[in-house]
């Protein structure tokens, strides 16, 4: 090269000077070309291996610095291993993922991999250069706690850092379940309510209480254990635990440092039986009372007779084939008499000034009903004309007074249907407003066939007739004795329909439905299962189609023992006092 | 650190290049045709300058048609992305006529990051979203513009300005980039088939970064050795 630049300087030192600036400056404008034209357009972005969310937290509890942070999942978990920096002697030291206070493998969290570690101590990493620049180090970098260090020696800094300090790590209020068996520990874990996971296992043992009562079931009254320590993963109490007064201790998993312990009361929990029934008030029929006003108007006996039987007897047939046999009472055909009280034998001939022995008929149902001893009852009249002439004044005058007086009487519903020809539409019996069913069948002389039709469509929704036995806030409702079960006391979780008005308790008392004070239970009583009082419809002589069939749907709960003592319900909330609290545990115990 | 030595080469690639021309213009002076060296001979006497004589009109040094050539390359990849990239390649060329030619073109890449991008790496974790680089594979149409002489420190330089305009890829990491690349290449020539050439490229890829993609620009100077041959000479009818 030396001789080179000799023979270059050996020549014209003008054309030598002349090249090498022309060279030189085509150089540069060449690396001046490739610099201002190279341009990549180039953003930062998280490196995959960077540590990210790194969170440094210290439980004053356990005096420890609990890490945790994040990798992203395309990177190669394999290939790295990670440093923390100790700000005390200001240098990187390793991370030993095994060997840590509460070890655990890295682990797929969403599209990262997690990881934890521990220091003891308050460790805290300052964020502030200024700090630095204080102690007169000026340009000192701030260091983010944790590093990565992929396996070929590059090394990513965090992306960030959050730094806190709790009181409290971790706690616990447990309670026994499943009948005082078993425990639920209810942990409390602080590093969830921040949306982190640090996996470690606990361990718990019993230690005894000096409590008496249960309002000495307190932290205070906890005295020092001494027997093994149980994983957390089996919950199950010894037997006869509840013969004394205990507390739970726990603590976290650990062999690399003495860990923290915390002690709750461990008080029993009520004994609780979940209870269904239902019931339904029971049906009867009232007695039904037939009778049939014949007002025809045929010239031949044999055909008038005929009629009767067809279409009257055809008629209060359908009906009294629906009602039970032993309810109804068949109170026979009553026909119009003259005005001098000559009965019209034949039944079939209409005098003008006829009238009706509504007097007698209506003695004749007193009678029947005093007989019967009946105090309910439903009487069913069928008038049938088969003239198309208006109805004369005195006949519907007498008709209405019939059925005005059956109204009066106790316990009684009167019923008519009319068996007419189309002409009485003209002049409607005009009944007493109470009459809920009024019935006007067409007139037919011969058709029976389609009159069966009419028929079954008619009696099919009135007949029977219902009452339903149960009068509100008298009817008893006894509930269900638990077979092999003494209960203390019970409660009421859920009642169709919601109208209890009272619950009545042998030997006890009656308490009303809410109840006032701290108690919430109702005692259940020493030889006969409570009953409850409630309020229901009052359904009497009801046609089917008015019937409303109720049914009361009950679950209630019994306690069998400790019953002022705590529970908890499905949703996992824990009730210090089954007595006091008004809600059940559940249908089924958790 | 496995790639030391590129790395340090990568970071110097403006001396690395000054280096070159210095080279390139060295060589060609000192490794002038020998029907040529007369003239270094000469200038030991003293230099007569008659009139008009610079001007004469000489043979063609080498002709390109039917040349194949296989050349060895040296240089770096600058595209402002926080990466130092040095760069060798290997390439094929042939000219069917005295102006046209193909070549095919691997280059591989020693990439790392810069000293700035590795500070921010280590400190915060991050990193630029574009990949660094580790190898290119290109076709290129080759166009030869004519050919020259000139005289150079009373040497006569014989060389061949050449354009190239190339389609390809580039491989960084997981992504692959397409290319185009354009150069133009004057290619000094030596004796007995060999030259020397300075390529200076201009690239353009399409990166499918995280943020979408991006279209990108990189400068690509490569110092070339290279020997070549006519395949076969034209038969006279």
């Amino acid at each position: 090269m030396m001789i080179l630049i000799k023979k270059f300087l050996s020549q014209s030192q003008w054309l030598a000077q002349q090249t090498m600036t022309l060279l030189v400056l085509l150089a540069l404008a060449c690396l001046s070309l490739g610099q201002f034209t190279a341009c990549s357009f180039v953003e930062f972005e998280p490196s995959p291996y960077a540590p990210r969310n790194l969170e440094a937290i210290y439980s004053e509890q356990e005096d420890l610095t609990f890490i945790f942070w994040q990798i992203d999942e395309s990177a190669d978990v394999e290939k790295v291993s990670f440093e923390y920096f100790d700000p005390n002697i200001e240098l990187w030291k390793p991370i030993d993922l095994g060997r840590a206070i509460y070890p655990a493998s890295p682990y797929a969290c969403g599209a990262r991999t997690c990881f934890q570690y521990q220091l003891p101590g308050y460790v805290q990493w300052t964020e502030s250069s200024a700090d630095y620049e204080g102690q007169g180090r000026v340009g000192n970098r701030f260091e983010r706690g944790v590093r990565s260090i992929h396996e070929d020696g590059v090394s990513f800094g965090a992306l960030d850092l959050r730094q806190r300090k709790t009181m409290t790590t971790f706690g616990m209020e447990p309670i026994a379940i499943k009948k005082n068996l078993e425990f639920r520990l209810n942990r409390f874990d602080y590093f969830e309510t921040v949306d982190l996971l640090l996996k470690r296992g606990y361990e718990w043992r019993l230690t005894p209480s000096t409590a008496t009562t249960r309002a000495e079931h307190i932290k205070e009254n906890c005295l020092a254990g001494s027997g093994a320590w149980t994983s957390t993963a089996t919950a199950i109490l010894p037997v006869g635990w509840t013969g004394r007064s205990h507390c739970l201790e726990l603590r976290p998993k650990t062999s690399v440092i003495s860990p923290v312990t915390v002690v709750e009361p461990l008080p029993p929990s009520a004994i609780l039986k979940p209870m269904e029934m239902s019931y339904s008030p029971p049906l009867s029929n009232p007695l039904t009372f037939f009778f049939s006003l014949n007002d025809l108007l045929i010239r031949s006996n044999r055909r008038c007779a005929q009629l009767q039987t067809e279409i009257v007897d055809t008629v209060r047939g359908y009906f009294k084939s629906r009602t039970p046999t032993d309810k109804q009472v068949d109170l026979g055909d009553w026909y119009p008499v003259t005005p001098i009280g000559r009965m019209n034998d034949e039944s079939c001939e209409h005098a003008f000034d006829r009238v009706y022995p509504v007097t007698e008929l209506i003695d004749s149902i007193k009678q029947e009903i005093l007989l019967r001893g009946s105090n309910d009852q439903v009487i069913i009249g069928i008038y049938s004309n088969n003239s198309d002439e208006p109805v004369p004044d005195q006949v519907k005058r007498d008709l209405e007074q019939m059925m005005s007086e059956l109204f009066a009487l106790p316990n009684t519903r009167p019923f008519l249907i009319v068996v007419a020809s189309s002409g009485l539409n003209d002049s409607m019996i005009t009944l007493p407003a109470e009459a809920q069913y009024e019935f006007i069948i067409p007139w037919r002389a011969r058709e029976i066939t389609p009159f069966d039709e009419q028929m079954d469509a008619l009696a099919e929704p009135i007949f029977p007739f219902y009452t339903v036995e149960f009068i509100s806030g008298m009817t008893e409702i006894p509930l269900k004795d638990p077979p092999g079960v003494s209960p203390l006391e019970f409660k009421v979780c859920a009642l169709t329909p919601n109208q209890l008005i009272s619950v009545v308790v042998e030997g006890e008392g009656t308490f009303a439905a809410q109840r006032m004070g701290m108690q919430k239970s109702y005692p259940w009583g020493m030889s006969q299962a409570p009953a409850l009082l409630m309020r229901l419809l009052e359904q009497k002589r009801v046609s089917e189609d008015e019937l409303i069939e109720e049914e009361v749907v009950l679950r209630y709960e019994i306690c069998e023992r400790f019953c002022d003592f705590p529970f908890t319900n499905q949703e996992n909330e824990i009730f210090p006092s089954w007595s006091a609290e008004i809600r059940c545990q559940s249908q089924d115990e958790p | 650190m496995k790639f030391g030595f590129f790395r340090a080469l990568a970071r110097f690639r403006y001396l690395l290049f000054l280096g070159m021309i210095i080279l390139i213009n060295s060589v060609t002076v000192g490794f002038i045709p020998n029907d040529m060296s007369s003239a270094y001979a000469q200038s030991k006497k003293p230099l007569v300058m008659p009139k008009l004589e610079r001007a004469r009109v000489q043979n063609r040094f080498q002709a390109r048609v039917r040349r194949s050539s296989l050349n060895t390359q040296l240089g770096a990849h600058i595209r402002d992305d926080y990466y130092d990239s040095f760069a060798s390649g290997l390439g094929l060329e042939y000219f069917f006529s005295d102006q046209w030619g193909i070549g095919l073109n691997y280059t591989c890449l020693w990439t790392s990051l810069s000293d700035e991008a590795s500070e921010l790496r280590n400190s915060y974790g991050l990193v630029p979203d574009a990949r660094p680089q580790q190898e290119h594979l290109s076709i290129s149409a080759l166009y030869g513009l004519g050919y020259g002489k000139m005289l150079l420190f009373d040497h006569i330089v014989h060389f061949d300005p050449i354009f190239a305009m190339g389609l390809g890829y580039a491989n960084a990491e997981e992504r692959t980039l397409p290319m185009f690349k354009f150069a133009f290449a004057p290619t000094f020539l030596l004796q007995n088939g060999w030259s020397l050439r300075l390529d200076l490229a201009m690239t353009a890829q399409l990166e499918n970064r995280s943020r979408g993609v991006v279209f990108t620009t990189g400068f690509m100077p490569m110092l070339t050795v290279g020997w070549s041959r006519q395949l076969w000479t034209e038969k006279l009818k």
